[in-house]
């Protein structure tokens, strides 16, 4: 069958072209609500096409019609075609359909909510934003730790084209090396490189962090009405392309951002985490935080996608009793495991394969036939537990490696375990049940403000129009949020924040502008795209967190997460007071800025 | 002190091998004083700040730093993931 090649109107504009053509009563006719109302419109805006040298033959019809122009471009010489928004009779829109200076009219289109759903009724921004004109994150200095930013994007630049970033970080390892290099660019370097100068490196070829900085500081200028624009349009920027990302090149990210804000307040964003150490706050980046952190610099962490994966397991060591962890090879062949015994008990451990060998730690690269691992059992030195971790390579998908425990002596008991594989791992402990816990690290940072996810609506604007995501239930928490507490009982996440699905910039060229999952994603004007996760949650405090700063340049961490905490929206699902998977509750701007 | 991994690294690699490695201080230690101290032991350091020292060394180097008494840990890069959901 071949499409219709003989009109220019959109389906809608067709069908109330046809029912102004028809008998039928409005009530039996879909093309009478088919423009968006009750009852059969008279006249209706349309949007329509017309090549610029034509304008005034389009005028000319639409007066004829009954019609009129409602508004043209300030210029619409400046290219060959031009929209005109127009009111035109209903009555009219057959003949409209004939005309030659006509290349396609749409009929008005509901726009769907997007970075303004996360902004309005869900968490009160823009209320507060309209009753305080000037909190824009002016004088705050707000860095994304991420996969970088593009720079090149119109949300990142001034109106006269020039950038908002004061700094852009690239942090990476050169091929054929281990060592990591940190190649820093002033806004003059990027200035001259967006004007044909010198070359520097891409801001972000995966595009995840570009997304993240456009929810917390972009200004929006990408889209005409500048709906996309985030928390904190005005802040000053900085951007850290960490590739990969390890936690050194984050660690000097938080440092450099630090440093670049001199007196002024700075907050850092970070939609980023891992499970592999202690889940206490000992590890390098959350000392990091703990210590950088303080008056006027606040670090920002994403809880974590693992709510639902089963990423962790915990038992009780009893004298007399074997406590065993099973741990499934997922598809990648890959598996670690990071078991946790406190310090002061007593045990013997050892890894079994699936064909129920036997091994002890510490013995180095040991090939076998299910695959080759590498088990160490060590007191680490930082926090003096002990500590197995487990590497296995090369294994058969779904075989089941066993970490035995058995206790000697007890003084505390409680030991966790953290599985995963490359890119996370689910289901990673078969048979365990899924009972908090997975708060990644950094998250996991007592001075960190750790976030969880929020689904804020369930719509968006995709390249064929707008697309629902079945299954979402708005203002509840997305399944993949994950949750506390921490390892040793610190109350994570602090709070929950709109996550759950956002639109915002598209990195050009990136992995996300290319990966043909995320075709359906893409917003028409190819600058934004609609995606989900705690990271997306993350800049959405962070930039609330600029707002903050920008009136109260010194608060603290402390402060901060107790003006969170006292703020947030409570109601049936989160309970009265901190719950492992809500935190203290839902982010609630207006009450935060009322206060 | 030394990882487990990168005991296993200064084992196997060639002297003049080089990789990157962060040093955590133990409590008192001066960050500054500690940076100049790594870098005359050998270490390239590219980061400093609060409790840790970053930067890249030889194997003999790593050796020499598992050795330093204010040395808490000597750790290497670890890999986190960014937390979108698609």
């Amino acid at each position: 069958m071949e499409p219709r090649r003989d009109t220019v109107l959109d389906a809608r504009l067709r069908r109330a072209a046809a029912f102004a053509e028809s008998d039928l009563p409005v009530e039996e006719s879909l093309g009478a609500r088919t423009l968006g109302r009750e009852t059969a419109p008279r006249r209706t805006t349309v949007k329509l096409l017309v090549r610029s040298a034509e304008l005034g033959a389009a005028e000319q019809w639409l007066a004829a019609a009954g019609g009129g122009v409602v508004s043209v471009p300030p210029d619409p010489d400046s290219s060959g075609q031009v929209v005109v928004l127009a009111g035109v009779p209903v009555s009219a829109l057959s003949d409209l359909d004939g005309q030659p200076w006509l290349l396609r009219a749409e009929a008005p289109k509901e726009m769907f909510t997007r970075m303004d759903r996360a902004r309005g009724p869900v968490t009160g921004v823009d209320a507060v934003q309209a009753a305080h004109g000037d909190l824009t994150g002016a004088g705050v200095l707000l860095a994304v730790v991420d996969t970088g930013v593009d720079w090149s994007h119109p949300d990142f630049r001034h109106d006269d084209g020039t950038t908002r970033l004061e700094r852009f970080l690239h942090a990476h390892v050169p091929a054929g090396t281990e060592e990591s290099k940190f190649d820093v660019f002033d806004a003059g370097a990027i200035n001259k490189a967006l004007n044909g100068g010198p070359a520097i490196p891409t801001g972000d070829p995966g595009g995840h962090g570009t997304h993240c900085a456009s929810i917390a500081a972009g200004n929006g200028r990408g889209a005409t009405d500048r709906r996309f624009r985030g928390v904190a349009p005005e802040c000053s920027l900085m951007g850290v392309r960490a590739e990969p990302l390890l936690d050194v090149h984050i660690i000097e990210g938080i440092r450099q951002a630090f440093e670049l804000a001199g007196d002024r307040p700075a907050v850092v964003s970070l939609s980023l985490g891992g499970h592999f150490g202690a889940h206490d706050g000992t590890s390098a980046i959350e000392n990091e935080i703990a210590r950088a952190t303080g008056p006027g610099r606040i670090v920002v962490v994403a809880a974590g996608n693992e709510g639902d994966d089963g990423v962790h397991a915990q038992g009780r060591l009893v004298v007399g009793e074997e406590l065993k962890f099973t741990v499934r090879v997922p598809d990648t062949g890959l598996v670690f495991c990071d078991v946790w015994i406190p310090r002061g008990d007593q045990v013997d451990v050892f890894v079994e394969s699936p064909s129920g060998t036997r091994f002890e730690p510490n013995t180095g690269e040991t090939s076998t036939p299910d695959g080759t691992f590498v088990a160490d059992f060590v007191e680490n030195p930082v926090n003096r537990e002990q500590n197995l971790t487990f590497l296995m390579i090369n294994g058969t998908v779904d075989d089941r490696w066993t970490i035995r425990i058995t206790p000697l002596s007890v003084v505390h008991g409680e030991v966790h375990a953290w599985a995963g594989s490359v890119e996370g791992g689910r289901l990673m402990f078969p048979g365990t049940p899924v009972e908090g816990y997975s708060i990644g690290m950094p998250a996991t940072e007592e001075r960190a403000i750790a976030v969880g996810s929020l689904i804020s609506r369930n719509k968006f604007e995709g390249p064929q129009g707008d697309s629902t995501l079945p299954g979402l239930s708005v203002d509840s928490l997305s399944a993949f949020s994950s949750e506390g507490p921490t390892r040793i009982g610190v109350q994570k996440p602090d709070i929950v924040a709109p996550g759950q699905v956002v639109t915002a910039a598209l990195s050009a060229g990136s992995d996300m502008a290319t990966n043909p999952r995320l075709a359906g994603r893409r917003h028409p004007s190819g600058k934004y795209v609609t995606i989900q996760g705690t990271s997306m949650a993350t800049p959405f405090v962070a930039g609330i967190v600029a707002l903050m700063l920008q009136r109260e340049p010194r608060l603290t961490p402390e402060e901060v997460q107790q003006r969170l905490r006292i703020s947030a929206r409570r109601d049936a699902a989160t309970g009265p007071v901190w719950n492992a998977r809500y935190g203290w509750g839902k982010l609630d701007a207006e009450a935060l800025f009322r206060a | 002190m030394l990882a487990p991994e990168l005991e296993r690294w200064s084992r196997e690699a060639d002297d003049g091998d080089r990789r990157t490695a962060l040093v955590r201080l133990r409590g008192g230690t001066e960050v500054g004083e500690a940076a100049g101290r790594l870098a005359s032991l050998g270490m390239e350091v590219t980061s400093s700040g609060p409790g840790s020292v970053i930067g890249t060394v030889s194997p003999p180097v790593l050796r020499r730093i598992g050795q330093e008494t204010w040395v808490l840990a000597v750790e290497g890069p670890r890999t986190l993931r960014t937390l979108g959901h698609g």
